[in-house]
């Protein structure tokens, strides 16, 4: 494999890895963040009767 | 090459040069069948004692013992994460297009990582000191946990994925990717400073 072609193949494995994990990434914290906002919402709504 | 040699080197030379890939989806799959079996549990339980014994250590009986001392270590752990933070919106910002568009992203993305790993290495030291005087305190907190492994994701993600990518010229790189990186990279950087503050506010 030369020098070009290398570096061609690298860039497609970081760029696939990339959107592997930022993917899973923005999943699970979008929703974690969901959740929390939610038992959050549903807290105050038991304290104050919404 | 013959037809036939390069048939029988394709499989391994793709394989091969998909490395990365295939470790990162291993790494997240082995997380994922921890996560949703019984092991979490069984290390959960196990990892008591250690944090009995962090709260023995010195930092444990300083941290413990004298409240201005953990008072002034957690100032500089607030100010090295207001660093962190600081470095990342800077970064991720710029990837997104959103500050500095004169400015060559190469030099700020640069310069905002030279500002991250001193931010990284203070919060990090800091960090250790403060979970030794309050060990009994943040075992029984899921949010410490999960803290723990944004900063984990967080970590290998800046220095397993996003510097060897943005290493490179950016034009190369699909504009999609970039920002992907920049989302990813702000919602876990955002979720380990909202938990960490997060602990702060949850009771004993």
């Amino acid at each position: 494999m030369n020098d070009e072609t290398k570096k061609d193949s690298d860039l497609a494995d970081l760029q696939t890895a990339a959107t592997a994990v930022g993917v899973t990434i923005v999943v699970f914290f979008v929703v974690y963040w969901a959740a929390q906002i939610q038992s959050t919402y549903e807290l105050l709504a038991m304290a104050y009767g919404w | 090459m013959s037809t036939s040699t390069a048939m029988s080197t394709s499989p391994a030379l793709t394989w091969g040069s998909y490395r990365r890939t295939i470790t990162s989806v291993a790494l997240v799959l082995i997380v994922l069948v921890f996560a949703f079996s019984s092991a979490r549990r069984v290390v959960w339980v196990d990892l008591y004692e250690f944090f009995l014994w962090m709260e023995t250590t010195w930092f444990g009986v300083i941290g413990k013992t004298w409240g201005a001392a953990f008072a002034v270590v957690e100032a500089f752990h607030l100010l090295a994460m207001a660093l962190l933070g600081g470095a990342v919106f800077v970064a991720d910002f710029r990837l997104l297009g959103w500050s500095f568009p004169d400015v060559p992203a190469q030099d700020v993305l640069d310069k905002a990582h030279k500002v991250f790993v001193v931010g990284l290495i203070v919060v990090l030291s800091t960090g250790i000191f403060m979970a030794c005087g309050v060990a009994g305190k943040i075992y029984w907190l899921p949010v410490f946990w999960y803290k723990m492994l944004a900063l984990m994701t967080g970590i290998l993600f800046v220095f397993f994925i996003k510097r060897p990518l943005l290493n490179r010229d950016l034009d190369e790189i699909k504009p999609w990717v970039v920002k992907l990186v920049a989302v990813a990279s702000l919602l876990v950087w955002i979720t380990v400073a909202a938990t960490g503050r997060w602990i702060g506010f949850a009771g004993s």
